[in-house]
């Protein structure tokens, strides 16, 4: 991974504690962005990248659970990790449901956070994967014209060529053209690469259907 | 010259103070005693040629002697009034604490006549009042464990706090030194930050040490404003818990108290933590605690923990430091009795009174210390 793609956030609002853990990632390379209070970390633009966040659960204002909250409200993907003076068994199991990745109770050990932060970030970078796998195919499937993209869902539902001329009315010969400017406006050589990609565009069976049902 | 009527009016007196069950003395403008009644015979055991003139004064305490005599002296001279508290020996060889009341005695033509004064045994009282102390203080320190179990879980986390700082940059340090990447100026900074987190862990726990402490120790000059912040330090997770936003407006340059550390930290503790659980009622928005001091030059300081919760009962608001008072459902109801008579042990007082604006405030009033602390 590039040093951009290591960016951790730290949300702390105790100065030393602060100090110590931005010091750590540091010392284990990666760029650490610090944060006084959650509501500064809020007001901050996402990273377009993978990124997550070492959050204290005790802070003023909003508190840590409050903030993971509203990172899931604003679709944000970061990946938290909760560091806690005093851990009870209710917030950790709140904040694991939420989705944290990690739950660590000071004093913790360096390797224990250093771990959970390597985790986050794998984790972030492959859900960042998936998203900007989406994000292309869908861009991909914009380029598409209507006819191009009734072929496409007749395509992927394993019709063929024939069934799809007498379904959309035409002739075999047009069919096959259209089923390969389909192939090649999506990057694919094999139906069942198209199948996948449409899979990762978000594009299942059902909903293709029901919005082909709507449009 | 006597006449009958003189004479009669003298019977008469004897008469009365003979019966009286107190002890009656008189002196007259020399300070030399010249009564003494049958009470008093009584208690000392001795007739009273023994007494008279100054010799009733063998059978006080010698520690409280010199003190006695300075009092009795100058207040003869200036023919004031004075109230004295002092051990007299009784017949039976014990001594007993006594309470003399003098004063001056005037002709109908304003002439000084000498003393008239009345003496009670105040043994009992003395005894009862100091059980009494004892019980309020042994009262005070239960009250402050039960606080220090309730807040176990927030003393923890302010514990863990610096802990968890000089663990992780003690890591820090070592995975820099391992990349041989620190310098002097990094490793310096490093063991300041060690070094002062340590000392914070060590202030909360001599704090708590305290609190737990039976015996709350010796009055000293205190600075009202440093005792505030020590209870701050050890409530800031408490306040986090209960969503409070805990803020404060001090005086800069308070004059010292003379008090008890431990029994001010009690008072104030009780204060803030039950301006948290007056707040819970209110939205978050609103929960916020302000503790004040002020000072406006004269004999007194004053100082406040203000809330914004739902207030106290309107028809009588000082029924919250009755004993056993407790709207909350966890609380003895002890806190607030038990702060009152603190403060009041130490010459001040508290009450507490609906603020302006919303929720409880709760003030405190203070004596300056005629000590400078120099």
């Amino acid at each position: 991974m590039t040093p951009a793609h290591r960016l951790v956030y730290l949300v702390e609002d105790d100065l030393s504690m602060s100090k110590a853990v931005g010091r750590l990632l540091e010392s284990a390379n990666y760029s650490v962005e610090m944060f006084a209070g959650t509501r500064e970390f809020l007001a901050r633009p996402p990273h377009p990248g993978p990124s997550c966040v070492v959050l204290d659960l005790n802070m003023p204002g909003l508190n840590g659970l409050e903030l993971q909250e509203a990172l899931i409200g604003r679709g944000r993907s970061e990946q938290v990790i909760f560091i806690t003076g005093g851990a009870s068994v209710l917030t950790s199991v709140q904040a694991m449901k939420a989705g944290a990745v990690d739950y660590l109770e000071k004093p913790f050990r360096d390797e224990e956070l250093l771990c959970a932060v390597e985790r986050a970030l794998k984790r972030s970078s492959e859900q960042w994967l998936q998203r900007s796998e989406r994000k292309e195919m869908r861009d991909r499937l914009a380029t598409l014209t209507p006819r191009e993209f009734d072929v496409l869902k007749a395509v992927i539902t394993g019709m063929l060529n024939k069934q799809i001329a007498a379904q959309l009315g035409t002739t075999e010969g047009t069919i096959k053209v259209h089923r390969g400017r389909v192939m090649g406006k999506m990057g694919v050589t094999s139906v069942a690469e198209l199948v996948v990609l449409a899979h990762r565009a978000g594009l299942t069976l059902t909903s293709r259907l029901q919005a082909s049902q709507a449009g | 010259m006597y006449t009958d009527a003189l004479r009669e009016t003298e019977a008469r007196f004897r008469d009365i103070a003979n019966t009286a069950p107190v002890m009656i003395w008189m002196s007259g403008t020399d300070k030399l005693c010249t009564f003494f009644n049958k009470g008093w015979l009584d208690f000392t055991g001795r007739p009273l040629e023994q007494e008279l003139g100054n010799r009733w004064a063998e059978g006080v305490h010698h520690e409280d002697f010199d003190r006695c005599f300075e009092v009795y002296v100058s207040s003869f001279d200036a023919r004031q009034p004075f109230t004295l508290e002092y051990r007299f020996r009784r017949g039976d060889g014990e001594y007993r604490w006594v309470l003399d009341n003098g004063t001056p005695r005037f002709a109908s033509d304003g002439t000084f006549l000498g003393y008239i004064g009345s003496r009670l045994d105040i043994s009992e009282r003395k005894q009862a009042e100091s059980e009494a102390m004892q019980n309020r203080q042994q009262l005070a320190y239960l009250s402050r464990v039960a606080i220090m179990g309730e807040m176990a879980g927030s003393l923890a986390h302010e514990l863990n706090q610096p802990l968890g700082a000089i663990v992780t940059n003690a890591g820090a340090a070592l995975r820099f030194l391992a990349d041989d990447n620190l310098n002097t100026d990094k490793l310096r900074e490093l063991l300041q930050d060690i070094a002062g987190d340590g000392k914070r862990a060590a202030d909360v726990i001599r704090t708590i040490k305290g609190m737990g402490r039976k015996e709350a120790g010796a009055r000293q000059l205190l600075n009202l404003n440093e005792v505030i912040g020590e209870i701050l330090r050890l409530t800031r997770s408490e306040a986090l818990a209960n969503d409070c936003t805990l803020s404060t407006e001090l005086h800069p340059a308070l004059p010292y108290v003379e008090a008890n550390l431990v029994q001010l930290q009690e008072v104030f503790l009780n204060l803030i933590l039950n301006a948290f659980d007056a707040s819970i009622e209110v939205p978050k928005v609103r929960r916020r605690v302000i503790v004040r001091t002020e000072y406006n030059g004269d004999s007194v300081i004053r100082a406040s923990v203000r809330d914004f919760g739902t207030g106290l009962p309107g028809n009588r608001p000082e029924q919250v430091f009755d004993r056993f008072f407790s709207t909350k459902r966890e609380g003895m109801g002890i806190g607030l009795y038990i702060a009152r008579s603190i403060v009041a042990a130490h010459g001040g007082m508290l009450f507490a009174e609906n603020a302006e604006g919303g929720g409880a405030q709760f003030c405190l009033r203070l004596p300056v210390s005629k000590e400078t602390g120099a």
